[in-house]
This record gives C-alpha cells, sequence and structure tokens, in this order.
C-alpha cells in the first residue's frame, strides 16, 4: 500500500537527544595493584557494550573524571562510539570533593552546550566509584549534589569498593543508598551501568524507566 | 464571550478534506502494550472541522485510555457548543478553547474517580484544533504540535511541543496547574494546510533547534491529500506509511498524524 507522494516524504536532520553520564573514578594509592586492574578491565567492557548498541552508541555521552593527587578531567564528555578506555594508574590521595565539584561543574556547562545547540537531553548520570573517604572538603560537593538531587537535575550513584567510608559515601548521596561492590566485581558492575543507560538512551517521552536491579555485583 | 451570532448552516466554497492515522511504535509493540496515542476528527454541520489529537503518558499505567477518553470529551464538548452558537472574536475563541480544556480536565477527574485510579493513571497531552473558513484555532498542552500552511503557501509551527527540562519530560492535562500551562493560538484566516501529530514524528518533522517545520516533509504530506482519492485508500496508505521501516528506524514510539486539506469546490 505506497503512494508516490508518501514515498517523496523527507526527514528532518535533527541531533539524536543525549544522554550524559559522568564516571568519577577513585586513583588514590589503595586502589593500586589488582584493584586498577579490574578497574580498567571494567572500562573496557563499558566501552564494547555500550557501542554494541546503535542508540546507546550515539546517545550515551560519556566523561571521565578521576581523582588521586587530583581531580582531573581525564574524558571530556564523548558520545559512546568514540569513547575509548584508558588505562589508568593509582597515585595520591582522595580530592572526592573537588572531583564531585567538577562533575557538577562540567555538567552545568554540557548542559548549556546542549541548549544552545537545540539538543535535548536526559537527565544526566554521576557515577562515583571509590575505596576510601574524601581526603579533601566535601561537605559543600555533597550539598550541591542534594541541591541537585532534588531538583532533579542530576542523578548520583555511588559504589564503594572494599575499605570505602560507606558512612561517609551515604552523607554525599543521600537519594539512593551507596551500594558495595562484591569483591572486585567491576566488570558486571560496568555492564549493569551500560545496560542501564542503554535502557535510559531508549525511552520514550514522559518515560520513567525502571533500573535492573544491581544484582551481581553489588554485596547485600 | 460577548460577539455571538446565531449560526446558520455555512454555504462554503470550500471544504475540509482529511486524513489521519495512528500506528503503534516499536517499542509499545515489543512490550505487548497498546498504542497509547489518540484521534478524532468531525466534520460540523456548521462548516467547520474540529480535529483533536492525545498522546497518553508512557508512564501511567491506563495512558490509552486517557488519551482516547480526552480526545472524546474535548470534541463532544466543542461540537455541542459549536453548534449553538460561534465565537466571532479571538478573546471569544481563546475563551472557548479555555473551556475545552477545563471541561476536558474536569471530564478526566471523573473519569479517574469513576474508575476508582488516580489522576495521574490518566495522565495525556492534548491538542484541539478548529478550521473553519474564517478562523484557525488551536489550543496545545504538552508536546504534540500543529503545522499550518497559508493560502500563500507559508509552513509554520503556530504551537511547538512543550518540553520538560529532559528529553523524556513534557506535560499532561492531569496536572494541577494544567491549565495554566495551556497555550492557545487564533489565526483570524482559514489555512490552506495543517497537519497535527504526536511527539513521535516531531524529531521528523520539525528542526528541535527553532522549531521551524521541515519543508521537505511536510509537501509530499499535503500534495499526497490535496490528490488523494478514495479516504480508505488515502487513510490505508498513510497507515502504510506512518508503520513503515523507514519511520520505525527514526521513531520507537507511537506516531499519530492527522492532515488536513482545504479543498476549493466547484
Amino acid at each position: 500500500m505506497t503512494n508516490s507522494y508518501l514515498d517523496q516524504v523527507e526527514f528532518a536532520d535533527n541531533p539524536e537527544p543525549r544522554c550524559p553520564c559522568v564516571l568519577l573514578l577513585d586513583l588514590s594509592s589503595s586502589m593500586s595493584g589488582e584493584p586498577i586492574r579490574q578497574l580498567n578491565e571494567g572500562l573496557r567492557l563499558f566501552e564494547g557494550a555500550l557501542q554494541a548498541d546503535p542508540l546507546a552508541a550515539v546517545r550515551v555521552e560519556v566523561a571521565l573524571i578521576t581523582f588521586g593527587s587530583q581531580a582531573t578531567l581525564v574524558q571530556d564528555f564523548v558520545t559512546a562510539s568514540h569513547f575509548r578506555a584508558p588505562t589508568l594508574l593509582a597515585a595520591g590521595s582522595t580530592p572526592m570533593g573537588a572531583a564531585i565539584n567538577l562533575a557538577l561543574d562540567q555538567l552545568r556547562q554540557r548542559k548549556e552546550s546542549y541548549r544552545r545547540n537545540g539538543i535535548s537531553y536526559y537527565r544526566p548520570w554521576i557515577f562515583l566509584i571509590t575505596d576510601g573517604e574524601p581526603t579533601d572538603e566535601w561537605q559543600s560537593a555533597a550539598r550541591r549534589v542534594q541541591q541537585e538531587e532534588a531538583s532533579r537535575s542530576v542523578a548520583f550513584f555511588a559504589v564503594g569498593v572494599q575499605g570505602a567510608n560507606l558512612q561517609k559515601l551515604g552523607q554525599i548521596s543521600t537519594t539512593r543508598t551507596p551500594v558495595l561492590l562484591k569483591g572486585l566485581n567491576f566488570g558486571e558492575m560496568f555492564l549493569w551501568l551500560s545496560q542501564s543507560l542503554t535502557t535510559v538512551s531508549h525511552s520514550q517521552v514522559g518515560e520513567q524507566v525502571p533500573l535492573p536491579p544491581p544484582t551481581g555485583w553489588s554485596a547485600v | 464571550m460577548t460577539d455571538s451570532e446565531s449560526r446558520a448552516t455555512a454555504t462554503t466554497p470550500h471544504t475540509w478534506r482529511v486524513i489521519a492515522s495512528s500506528v503503534i511504535g516499536t517499542s509499545h509493540q515489543q512490550t505487548g502494550q497498546s498504542c497509547q496515542d489518540a484521534f478524532a476528527c468531525q466534520h460540523l454541520p456548521t462548516g467547520e472541522v474540529l480535529l483533536t489529537v492525545a498522546d497518553g503518558a508512557g508512564s501511567a499505567r491506563a495512558a490509552a485510555h486517557g488519551s482516547a477518553f480526552s480526545v472524546q470529551a474535548a470534541q463532544h464538548f466543542l461540537a455541542h457548543f459549536l453548534q449553538e452558537w460561534a465565537p466571532n472574536s479571538l478573546e471569544g475563541w481563546q475563551a472557548l478553547v479555555q473551556a475545552t480544556f477545563a471541561h476536558t480536565h474536569n471530564a478526566l477527574v471523573d473519569e479517574a474517580a469513576r474508575l476508582e485510579q488516580p489522576l495521574r493513571d490518566l495522565a495525556t497531552t492534548l491538542l484541539v484544533t478548529v478550521l473553519s473558513n474564517e478562523w484557525t484555532v488551536i489550543g496545545l498542552l504538552g508536546d504534540c504540535a500543529a503545522v499550518c500552511r497559508s493560502e500563500e503557501g507559508a509552513l509554520f509551527t503556530p504551537c511547538r511541543p512543550q518540553k520538560g527540562e529532559f528529553a523524556n519530560t513534557t506535560h499532561f492535562l492531569t496536572e494541577q496547574e494544567a491549565l495554566a500551562r495551556l497555550v492557545i493560538q487564533v489565526l483570524p484566516q482559514p489555512m490552506r494546510g495543517v497537519a497535527l501529530f504526536t511527539d513521535g514524528l516531531a524529531e521528523l518533522a520539525l528542526s528541535t533547534v527553532d522549531g521551524a517545520p521541515y519543508s521537505r516533509f511536510f509537501a509530499p504530506l499535503f500534495a499526497f491529500v490535496e490528490q488523494s482519492g478514495a479516504a480508505e485508500t488515502a487513510q490505508a496508505q498513510l497507515s502504510a506509511f506512518l508503520a513503515s521501516e523507514r519511520i520505525n528506524a527514526r521513531t520507537n514510539d507511537d506516531k499519530t498524524l492527522v492532515l488536513a486539506w482545504r479543498m476549493s469546490v466547484g
């Protein structure tokens, strides 16, 4: 049932909506050895899993901030199709407060850039992984996280690796209880994260996306 | 509404041809859900055409019912009203559109109570238009959109989709402050063509930067209506187009398209 006029219809070439995600990774010296090796491996899985989904590959944007000697933007926002997992080295302390502030600043800039270019976007995610506790001033960063959560401007997730101060993490991430990683199961965790971001990037207008439970990688 | 006039059956040199269809999105198909879009078209004996489109919220449990119910409530209210009396001023039409949305909102509240369901389960957007030989009247709440083609051939978007901050958010008729968000456009002239559609088609039809209609999307569609033959065949062709691979490659949402073209008679 075709029609020659309808065959001529062309579509507007609009940019894909974006789903920004900041990974906040603890590179303090206690992460060295097996933990950092597993984390790097997990990042490579994350890269591959996102690229395997055609929509997620063009809609999910990844930025990477590490905190060891200092809070560093290792990777500015790129679409998942252009994301290449780096090989990270652990060294230094845990300036988590500075890293969280940097992540929120980067997200704010990114949103402004989306708005300027008429790109619609999903609620941004910040995904924090740490095996310790902040060694810098973190209270103001925690307040910002809570304000942005309250206005639903950002979704903040915290994951503690063995040795992490979950109690202090809970004071930063008050909306979602921080999760303790089971062993060094970074692989399963990053697969869960890519699957969740993929689900969001496929979602409809007005849809509340139920995330898969963090089974397989979180210790209860 | 002071500028009233009694209704006489119009002797019109024009007639509106309407082709419309609503097709389920692939994401709802995969999950076994029903299409949550709804639409209705009605030619009144007094010459006006009523076109209404609604998109039930993906997050609402009875979204399909909410959109279908709202479309019927709005059309019924307008048709009933216009049979007795038609506004003859911008203010009159604005008041009538406001009354239509208020009535439909209240009808949804009653329906939710009857079903013993929370109001948000019926969440839906709503787009209502009245087309006559003198007026083009549009009321919009949410992220549906209307595109007009003037008698002179200009293509424009009188009502842009209303978006929340994020890609998956908009405003719904079930919200408390819904009526404050209502956008009304009343143009004191008839259009040659009007297209109404749900957000599943917005990214294909409008620039997301400035909301401008994409002419290579609309020109063939309006030509299709003008040149169409039997109504049933034309509707089947439009449905096939909306269900086509090339559309589904761009959107997995439900998609509804209502096309109206003012034909010269004689």
